[in-house]
């Protein structure tokens, strides 16, 4: 599926009807496992290449993953709090010229316990992993109020466009369990899944969504964890990025 | 990438803002105030009886009250005195299914969507403000001028369909405990409908009421029967076609099952291109009814062919290019298993048709509400294991949904996705079990006589309730 380039998806936290009681709001403040696979788009010539992208991103103090292309670096973006400070990371993978629109496929594991994320990026298209461990000090920064963004990072008119990190990429895959699953098992269900309707064939346990890219309607894609939360296009950032850029 | 304030607030109480300020408004007079009993009337000419709203039984309107003013087809002394209740802060007893929707759910009920549709709203100053013994000409008018009708499905009767008439005047009532469709009952409830050929003094009083009615509307509905069958509805339209200066605010809505000779198809198809063309009225909608897909629905609906019935739709909407089609979607027991084809099949309608020239460009609603009567055939009589069903109905409703309610959006609207989750909720709410197998044993008790009469296959056509069939059958040995 793709998320063009200027209009942004985002996945909403709000529990109308009463679907479920999951909350999405917390889930990665805790114990999780985060996949996404994905391959970015060259972006359109009018627009400035050289800006970062917000592959999934929540934004504020920006948690998520982002693409550097005027350094080729694939990061994964978070910030802490220190004794009351704020502390930036980022965990970055070194891609080059060659290779950063490849498809990649990354597996983003939070363990809160041992204060670390253990990040797993693959290259699908010339076959290359490697895992990146990042600790950190302090408490992991509360983004409880923050969407979940697809395709853009922050946006309001004052903030510069350099930090919105809008974007246009092909999204294959994505899924947030509240659970550390390994490498192999999210392959496995993926693999499992290809194909299989809106009624998953496996599923790994205490998901929060699982996106189903086979199932589309203009707005929505199917969220095959049945928690019924959708990865919707964002109507109002789009008409807001088409009039104020 | 730097710090940045977060930029975009979150609803996390989400709630529609403008039911919750309807249902303000309406608690200041009482918690029972519904401007529906002002503002709509349902009229059963065929047996002279009216209720304001659809949940409330309705009640005879007597002869006497009309022959000295026919607006008393609406403001009967009845109504006027539930009004009284409504407006001295009491809840009617025949409201109970708001009542029950408001205390067993955090939902809001149909007293809060009624009164703020906008044939109600506007008129909320006036009515409270008017005195419980006003006539108050109604905005919001349905009505059935006969019960002639070539269906007779499975919850209806012979107050509405003469093939139901007739199947009861050869049968007799069905061998439920309540003695479903008996003829004895329906004279006790004086509910026995007039011949066509009688002389009818309700259709009297509506022909004299009307030219003072028609100026007045805000929507004008005509039901059955089947309302394309009776030569009332073709007046009607005829009058709007040859009036020299139409209500152009109406919106006016024609119920047909859809299931009707072609040239009827036809000749209607005509009569709404002329009404459009000519901008004689503001919208156009025609409600019909399907209670789930293929071969079950035509087992709910005796008389329905499905696909003709579909390619009908699919008929108007395309000769149509400005109406709008609502399925009304009586769910009872047998929508469940196959509902969620008829949520995409729908969806199909909307896409295809979907466009800026129809009012609203979703050309098609799907309008589900929950089957109360005969409880044999409610949604409520079935186990457990069907709950999750209705609810991943609603789910996929919501998936389907338009990320905002406006008339240029393509997909399924806030109240069509509501109306699947209260059934859930419905079903889910506590019952008495002593009425539950009353229920159950009716329910085989009816369809065993159905396939009698009808020459049906329940467990051919329901393989996913055989199980339940034969549950109900034991519970009756």
């Amino acid at each position: 599926m793709l998320i063009k380039h200027r209009q942004p998806w985002h996945i909403t936290q709000n529990r109308v009807y009463g679907f479920t009681d999951v909350k999405t709001a917390d889930t990665m403040q805790n114990d999780y496992t985060f996949y996404i696979d994905y391959e970015l788009k060259v972006g359109p010539p009018t627009d400035k290449n050289l800006y970062s992208k917000s592959i999934f991103v929540r934004p504020g103090m920006h948690y998520g993953l982002i693409m550097k292309p005027d350094i080729f670096k694939i990061a994964w973006e978070f910030w802490t709090d220190l004794d009351g400070e704020k502390k930036y990371y980022d965990v970055s993978y070194e891609a080059d010229e060659e290779t950063f629109y490849d498809n990649y496929f990354v597996i983003v594991k939070h363990s809160v316990k041992q204060k670390t994320f253990t990040i797993s990026i693959t290259n699908k298209s010339i076959g290359v992993k490697k895992t990146l461990v990042q600790e950190y000090e302090g408490t992991l920064a509360d983004y409880t109020h923050a969407p979940f963004n697809f395709g853009i990072a922050n946006f309001d008119t004052h903030i510069p466009r350099e930090h919105m990190g809008y974007c246009e990429y092909e999204l294959h895959d994505v899924g947030l369990f509240t659970q550390l699953h390994s490498d192999i098992s999210v392959l496995d269900m993926i693999t499992a899944n290809k194909g299989c309707g809106r009624t998953p064939k496996k599923m790994l346990s205490n998901p929060i969504f699982v996106l189903n890219m086979d199932e589309t309607t203009l707005y929505k894609v199917w969220d095959l964890s049945g928690n019924c939360f959708y990865l919707d296009y964002n109507l109002d950032l789009s008409k807001k990025l088409k009039k104020a850029i | 990438m730097s710090e940045e304030k977060l930029t975009e607030g979150l609803d996390l109480h989400h709630e529609n803002k403008w039911f919750r300020e309807t249902k303000n408004k309406l608690d200041k007079v009482g918690c029972g105030f519904c401007l529906a009993k002002w503002t709509q009337v349902t009229l059963q000419l065929q047996t002279g009886h009216t209720h304001s709203c659809h949940h409330p039984k309705t009640h005879k309107i007597p002869v006497t009250e009309i022959s000295r003013n026919p607006s008393a087809l609406h403001n009967t002394l009845f109504k006027k005195r539930r009004r009284k209740e409504m407006l001295e802060g009491k809840r009617p007893k025949e409201c109970d299914y708001c009542w029950n929707v408001e205390d067993n759910s955090n939902q809001f009920s149909d007293r809060v969507f009624k009164s703020n549709e906008s044939w109600s709203a506007p008129h909320y100053e006036e009515i409270k403000n008017l005195d419980w013994r006003s006539d108050f000409n109604p905005r919001y008018v349905e009505v059935a001028f006969s019960h002639t009708c070539n269906f007779k499905c499975s919850y209806c009767g012979p107050a509405y369909s003469t093939t139901w008439q007739q199947e009861v005047e050869k049968f007799g009532g069905y061998p439920t405990s309540d003695n479903f469709n008996s003829i004895e009952r329906h004279i006790q409830e004086d509910k026995w409908p007039q011949k066509q050929t009688e002389h009818n003094p309700y259709v009297e009083a509506f022909w004299k009421w009307w030219p003072d009615l028609y100026r007045d509307l805000h929507t004008f509905r005509i039901t059955g029967g089947e309302p394309l069958l009776s030569k009332d509805t073709w007046k009607v339209l005829d009058y709007i076609i040859e009036e020299k200066n139409p209500n152009k605010n109406l919106q006016l809505a024609i119920n047909s099952n859809l299931g009707i000779d072609d040239k009827l198809v036809d000749r209607f198809i005509d009569k709404i291109n002329k009404i459009c063309d000519e901008d004689r009225v503001k919208e156009f909608i025609i409600f019909t009814s399907v209670d789930t897909w293929g071969k079950q629905a035509e087992y709910i609906r005796t008389g329905l062919e499905f696909n003709r019935f579909w390619d009908n739709i699919n008929k108007i909407l395309t000769k149509c290019p400005r109406v709008n089609v609502t399925i009304m979607s009586t769910y009872g027991c047998l929508s469940v298993p196959n509902y969620k084809k008829l949520i995409e099949g729908v969806y199909d309608l909307k896409k295809t048709y979907g466009s800026r020239d129809r009012y609203w460009a979703s050309a098609v609603f799907l309008d589900s509400s929950y089957l109360r009567y005969p409880w044999h055939q409610s949604v409520q009589i079935l186990d457990d294991k069907w709950h999750n069903e209705v609810l991943e109905q609603a789910k996929l409703l919501y998936f389907m949904g338009v990320p905002i309610f406006d008339h240029n959006y393509i997909g399924y609207s806030d109240i069509e996705i509501q109306k699947v989750k209260r059934i859930h909720d419905w079903m889910t709410a506590e019952k008495d079990p002593k009425h539950i197998k009353t229920s159950m044993q009716n329910f085989y008790r009816y369809f065993n006589a159905h396939d009698r009469r009808r020459d049906t296959d329940f467990i051919s056509t329901f393989p996913e309730l055989e199980y339940f069939y034969e549950k109900c059958k034991k519970l009756c040995l």
